[in-house]
C-alpha cells in the first residue's frame, strides 16, 4: 500500500501537478492612456503576474512599474522618476474578490472589488471585467478609471495641462491552469 | 611682371593651405575614429561583466527586492534554454530557464527583428542581451536583442 501511495507521488510529481482552481499568467497586460488637449500619453506593460483562486473566487495582480513601455522615452523617464518614483515604489498591486462569477460560464461579465496599491497609497476600487472561458483557459478583459489624485502623484503646475486627472486603465489577463514547479 | 609675381604667390598660399588641409583632414579622421572607439567602449562597458551577472544569477532564487535592486536597468548578457516563445501586441516574449535556477527568465525582445525571433523554438539554448526590470514570478528582461 505504501508503495502505491509512493509511486503516486512520484507520478504526479513527474507530470507536474495542477494546483485545482488555481490559475496563473505571467503575461498579463495593462495599459493606461492619458487623454488632454495639449497631447494624449499611452503606455502598455505585457508582463504583468496575477493568480485567479476560483475556490475562493480571490484574484491577485502584481506588475512592475519599470516595465510600462511609453511611446516617446522622455515621457517613460518623467514617469518613473517624477511621477511614480519606480525607485521607491517598483510595483502595483490588486487584490481582490469577484462577484457573482460562475466558472462555468462560457462568456459573463462579473464584477471585482479590492485594493488597488499605487505609489504607496491603498485605494478601493470596484469595476467590471468581461470573462471568457476559453478551453481550459479565463479571459479576463475590461477598463476602469483612475483618478491620479488619489496615488498622491505630484505633478508640476506647469505640465498639469499634459496630464489627464482621470486615467483610463485597460487590462486583458489570460489565465491558465497553475502548474507547480 | 606683377601678375606673375601674384600668380607665384597664389600657388604659394594654395600650397601652405593644401599642407595644413591634409593634416586636418588626418587630425579629423583619427578624432572621429577615437570619439566611435569611446562609443563602442562604452556602449560595451553598460553591459554587466559575467562577474556580476554570476552574483545576479546567485542571489536571483531567495534574494530579497533591496538586494536586486542594484542590478534595475542594468543590461545583462542571459543564456538559458527556452521553454516558452509567445507574442504580444507584436513583441516576442522568450522564457528562459537556467541550470541551478528556479526563477525563469521572462525576455522581452526589442521589435525590429522580427525575422530572426521567429525561428526560436522550444529547447534552444538561446544567449540574450536584456534590460533587467525587476522581480515578480520571474525575473523580467526587456529590450532583449540577440547579441
Amino acid at each position: 500500500m505504501q508503495k502505491i501511495t509512493l509511486i503516486t507521488l512520484l507520478l504526479l510529481t513527474s507530470l507536474g501537478w495542477s494546483q485545482d482552481n488555481q490559475y496563473a499568467t505571467s503575461q498579463g497586460s495593462v495599459s493606461f492612456f492619458s487623454y488632454t488637449p495639449v497631447e494624449n500619453i499611452k503606455a502598455s506593460n505585457d508582463l504583468v503576474y496575477s493568480l485567479l483562486d476560483l475556490d475562493k473566487n480571490q484574484i491577485a495582480v502584481r506588475m512592475l512599474m519599470r516595465a510600462f513601455t511609453f511611446e516617446k522615452a522622455l515621457m517613460q523617464q518623467h514617469f518613473n522618476e517624477s511621477y511614480i518614483e519606480s525607485d521607491i515604489f517598483p510595483k502595483a498591486t490588486f487584490a481582490g474578490v469577484l462577484e457573482n462569477f460562475d466558472a462555468a460560464a462560457a462568456q459573463q461579465t462579473c464584477l471585482i472589488s479590492g485594493t488597488f496599491s499605487l505609489h504607496g497609497e491603498n485605494q478601493q476600487i470596484q469595476f467590471k471585467s468581461t470573462v471568457n472561458k476559453q478551453g481550459n483557459s479565463y479571459v479576463f478583459s475590461g477598463d476602469f478609471q483612475l483618478q491620479v489624485a488619489d496615488y498622491n502623484i505630484k505633478i508640476p503646475v506647469l505640465l498639469r495641462p499634459n496630464i489627464a486627472k482621470t486615467v483610463s486603465v485597460t487590462f486583458n489577463f489570460e489565465f491558465l491552469p497553475y502548474e507547480a514547479e | 611682371m606683377q601678375v606673375t609675381v601674384n600668380f607665384i604667390d597664389r600657388i604659394r598660399v594654395m600650397q601652405v593651405q593644401k599642407t595644413i588641409t591634409l593634416p586636418r583632414i588626418l587630425l579629423s579622421a583619427v578624432v572621429i575614429a577615437l570619439m566611435v572607439g569611446v562609443i563602442v567602449i562604452a556602449e560595451s562597458k553598460r553591459v554587466l561583466d559575467s562577474t556580476k551577472t554570476e552574483l545576479f544569477y546567485s542571489i536571483l532564487d531567495d534574494s530579497e527586492d533591496q538586494q536586486l535592486a542594484a542590478f534595475i536597468e542594468k543590461t545583462m548578457e542571459l543564456q538559458g534554454v527556452v521553454t516558452e516563445v509567445n507574442t504580444k501586441n507584436g513583441k516576442y516574449i522568450v522564457r528562459l530557464k537556467q541550470a541551478g535556477n528556479a526563477t525563469t527568465l521572462l525576455c522581452e525582445f526589442k521589435p525590429g527583428n522580427e525575422q530572426v525571433y521567429s525561428q526560436i523554438n522550444l529547447g534552444d539554448t538561446l544567449q540574450v542581451r536584456g534590460v533587467y526590470k525587476g522581480k515578480l514570478a520571474d525575473a523580467i528582461f526587456q529590450n532583449c536583442i540577440i547579441p
